[in-house]
């Protein structure tokens, strides 16, 4: 498989605080990369430093073979990212919660065109994420946490991108509802082959999620592996998974 | 009387049109900009010099004001639209003095008798106010109708998602600068034009006329009527004027002072801001896919206030 993204030695520093040091890795077109990590490892910064968010300090991304950020203010901006094929689901989803769920959902299409297009993708996430076919009319604001992520995912899945950044999808939702959001982020990785980069407190299930897996400690790369080899890990099972 | 409600209605026609592009920029795209009377001033300054100076006719000097505020709109927008909520209130306000500034440096007595405009030989002279009364809500329809169309455009719906959430609306390839800089653009040209309508009807322009309390009155305008709602900010005009105009409505001035006003504005926007912060109107119901028929909307119209919280 063809590499997609390539982080290449990348260190963020906010004012004299520094989140993340010479941090590499790859993710493979069509896989499914997760990354785990404590509070404050810089897992949210990694992610934002690859839609440009936060500016790099060293080092550089590229996507596709394309650079997409540089240090001083060479990478593209956010806007210009995601129209490469790069949808970042934020931290904490970010919905804009007064407006209704088809209009969220045409906000993810503003790059789309073609009306067909669009209303062809809207029916599909309805049939793919029912409850938001239920709700399309109602304001986002109104729905559950889960509903709001399953928006979140699905506004993200209008502009059909490439690479999906989903940061933290189950946060604060019941671990029902996490399973769930979780086996449409395998549905949408195997039949729309979206390569998908995750990042994720729960390691157990982004783990078995994953083919590959990085562990982000105090802005560093302290391990990486296949996900099941992980899993089995002694330093990650007494760090993350509680054994 | 009659006078001094022809009077109201022109100017609440001029606030009018400066609160539909305080709107686009405050309303819409969320930017809490405070320098409208800075782009009245170009607007105003551009009429005068054009028809005096150069023998422009009021209807070519009518896109040039609009083109030099959007253009001063543009040049300061640049620079300062990175910034976010009080930063940017903070540096337009310098912006509308700077402007204010300049105007009396370059002339401190102002302009006077200004050509008066013109229309198919028909002569607007200040006393016939009916004919300016016309000729300012014309531009107001016009405006009103212009903006209403951008809010359910495509360029209206990434400039509300960028007054809802900065961060997503970058996520989904929507360049948040681009938008933020066109709508305080078209917001300056907006106010440019009121400038030219009110240079019209007045003939003079003297600079001590852009204070920094027109600015706050176009913000109390659209905050009043509800942000980001076309009509409500053309009933906040309204009340606006009158509200500035009551002393001398009542024959009160004696025991009214003039100052009296600013305290009402100040009481207006605290009052609104505690009980119903968005607005008299609220906020407009821009709905593409509004299932509700006619009939519906109208119903929860009246009964809305009660039944949704308020929300800043």
């Amino acid at each position: 498989m063809s590499e997609i993204l390539k982080i290449d030695g990348i260190s963020v520093s906010y004012g004299s605080i520094r989140a993340l040091s010479d941090v590499s890795m790859s993710v493979s077109e069509g896989d499914i990369v997760s990354l785990i990590g404590a509070n404050g490892a810089g897992k949210s910064t990694l992610l934002n430093a690859i839609v440009g968010l936060v500016p790099l300090k060293e080092g550089s991304i590229s996507f596709a073979g394309e650079t997409i950020c540089q240090t001083k203010h060479h990478g593209l901006s956010t806007d210009l990212i995601a129209r490469r094929g790069i949808a970042l689901v934020p931290e904490g989803r970010h919905v804009f919660a007064d407006m209704t769920v088809e209009e969220n959902l045409d906000m993810g299409a503003f790059m789309v065109k073609d009306q067909n297009v669009i209303d062809k993708r809207k029916d599909e996430m309805y049939d793919f994420f029912p409850i938001l076919g239920a709700r399309r009319k109602q304001k986002t604001r109104s729905l559950s946490g889960g509903e709001q992520q399953m928006m979140a995912i699905a506004r993200a899945l209008m502009s059909s991108p490439r690479l999906l950044l989903l940061d933290e999808p189950g946060l604060g939702l019941a671990p029902l509802i996490v399973q769930d959001i979780f086996s449409k982020i395998r549905i949408i990785n195997e039949e729309n082959k979206v390569t998908v980069f995750l990042v994720e407190q729960n390691a157990r299930l982004a783990l078995r999620t994953s083919s590959y897996g990085y562990v982000l400690e105090n802005g560093r790369i302290v391990l990486e592996d296949k996900g099941e080899n992980l899993l089995k890990n002694e330093r990650v099972q007494k760090a993350y998974l509680g054994a | 009387m009659l006078n001094f409600f022809q009077l109201i209605l022109i100017y609440a026609g001029i606030y009018a049109l400066m609160a539909i592009g305080q709107n686009c920029i405050t309303g819409y795209t969320g930017m809490l900009s405070l320098c409208h009377a800075g782009f009245l001033c170009i607007g105003s300054y551009a009429t005068a010099i054009m028809c005096k100076t150069f023998g422009f006719s009021f209807w070519l000097s009518l896109p040039v004001a609009a083109i030099a505020s959007g253009l001063v709109g543009l040049l300061i927008g640049i620079p300062t639209l990175r910034l976010k909520g009080d930063y940017l209130c903070i540096a337009t306000l310098g912006l509308g003095e700077i402007i204010r500034n300049v105007a009396t440096n370059l002339n401190p007595v102002g302009y006077n008798s200004v050509p008066r405009a013109n229309l198919f030989g028909y002569e607007f002279a200040s006393r016939n106010k009916l004919s300016f009364i016309i000729l300012i809500w014309a531009f107001v329809l016009v405006f009103y109708i212009l903006f209403q169309q951008l809010a359910h455009s495509r360029l209206g719906r990434a400039m509300i998602a960028v007054r809802e959430d900065e961060v997503a609306a970058q996520s989904n390839g929507i360049n948040v600068t681009k938008y933020k800089i066109s709508s305080f653009v078209l917001g300056a040209a907006v106010g440019g034009i009121a400038g030219c309508l009110q240079t019209a009807y007045t003939l003079t322009v003297q600079p001590g006329s852009f204070t920094f309390m027109v600015s706050v009155m176009v913000l109390c305008t659209v905050v009043l009527g509800g942000m980001g709602n076309g009509k409500a900010v053309i009933l906040g005009a309204f009340i606006i004027q009158f509200i500035s105009y009551f002393p001398q409505l009542t024959g009160l001035t004696n025991i009214i002072p003039a100052q009296a006003k600013q305290i009402i504005y100040g009481l207006l926007l605290i009052v609104m801001m505690l009980w119903r912060p968005q607005g008299l109107l609220g906020r407009d119901k821009f709905r593409y896919g509004d299932p509700r028929t006619r009939k519906e909307r109208l119903v929860s119209f009246f009964v809305r206030g009660k039944a949704k919280g308020g929300r800043a």
